[in-house]
């Protein structure tokens, strides 16, 4: 097939990174389209607020491109954007708890899109009601069992997004997943 | 239940649920035959198919802030009078001092430029300046080091 033939949407990460350096537009919104999602949802587990997290999903991405050049490929690029989303959550964390007295962990749970909040057969919802209950989890818990489960990342690249050690992440992990388990029961 | 045996399978629960497992019969066997496990892989189904979504039109309102960003990182190229533009396509080492003298060299193409067509195209080139379409960009970014500009000169 002709290299030029390709969709960019059909491109590795990788490809795309190196065409996105050369200036190539098309190269850099697909890897906006395929990694927002994933942006978000890192956004989301830390600050638990739609509209903070698109937000930070933003200048997050900013960063990213802005410091494409300095991407080694050392990690995913998925991987690296994920670091640097929640590097920019975690700042905009601070900053609200500078001003907010209620602990950010008490925060209601954000609704999932597809549920309807007044909907009273929500909790009869086992997908729902999982995913209301992993908000309630601590922060690294959360974290650990959000990026294994929604984004397939290793204990290793959770480690290095939520800024510990791959043990760390694997016992956060698994105690966050016993807990679920317990509060499903 | 072989205890070191379901911690080997819980590692590898959440890639079965996603499916990316490429071999998942061993993971499957073991799941019909521990109830601790199935009951966490039902857990994992449950948070994945939960799993949100990005906001309808984020990724668009990203995509736009992306590119705006990159438009306005690119124009500081053009914060250079039309005479240094000119200079640099001649092939002329220019310096701050050298630069106002030029002006009647400035090429009318230079001081038509509308600010939207001042982006750089998919080959790296600068759109609208045909005259430096020999200069890699490395050869730009280091003719653009050669000029001394302080940060007030336009050229980052």
């Amino acid at each position: 097939m002709n290299d030029g033939d390709e969709r960019p949407s059909e491109r590795s990460d990788e490809e795309l990174v190196a065409r996105a350096r050369d200036g190539d537009n098309r190269a850099l919104d697909a890897l906006v389209r395929r990694h927002t999602d994933a942006a978000f949802r890192v956004a989301l587990s830390y600050v638990r607020d739609e509209d903070a997290a698109k937000d930070i999903v933003q200048d997050a991405f900013l960063k990213a491109i802005r410091a494409l050049d300095r991407f080694r490929g050392d990690a995913a690029f998925k991987t690296w954007l994920m670091t640097i989303t929640a590097n920019e959550a975690r700042g905009a964390l601070r900053k609200v708890k500078r001003w907010n007295e209620r602990p950010i962990e008490d925060a209601a749970p954000v609704p999932d899109d597809k549920v309807d909040p007044a909907d009273t057969a929500v909790k009869a919802d086992e997908s729902a009601r999982a995913r209301a209950l992993l908000d309630r989890l601590p922060e690294k818990q959360r974290l650990s069992v959000s990026l294994r489960i929604d984004e397939g990342l290793s204990f290793r690249e959770i480690g290095d997004v939520i800024g510990s050690s791959e043990g760390a992440a694997r016992v956060n992990y698994f105690h966050g997943i016993r807990r679920l388990r317990e509060w499903m029961e | 239940m072989n205890e070191s045996r379901c911690g080997e399978m819980r590692e590898l629960l959440p890639l079965h649920a996603a499916g990316v497992l490429s071999d998942p019969a061993e993971v499957e066997a073991h799941v019909s035959s521990c109830d601790d496990c199935r009951t966490e892989l039902q857990l994992i189904h449950a948070l994945l198919s939960s799993r949100p979504s990005a906001p309808e039109g984020l990724a668009d309102q990203v995509v736009f802030t992306v590119r705006a960003s990159r438009r306005q990182r690119a124009q500081p190229w053009w914060g250079l009078t039309a005479a240094a533009v000119a200079a640099l396509a001649l092939g002329i080492g220019v310096t701050s001092s050298s630069v106002a003298p030029v002006d009647v060299m400035a090429p009318e193409f230079a001081t038509e430029l509308l600010e939207e067509d001042l982006w750089v195209s998919g080959d790296g080139l600068l759109a609208g300046a045909p005259a430096l379409e020999a200069l890699s960009d490395e050869a730009l970014e280091q003719l653009l080091d050669e000029l001394e500009f302080d940060g007030d000169g336009g050229a980052a």
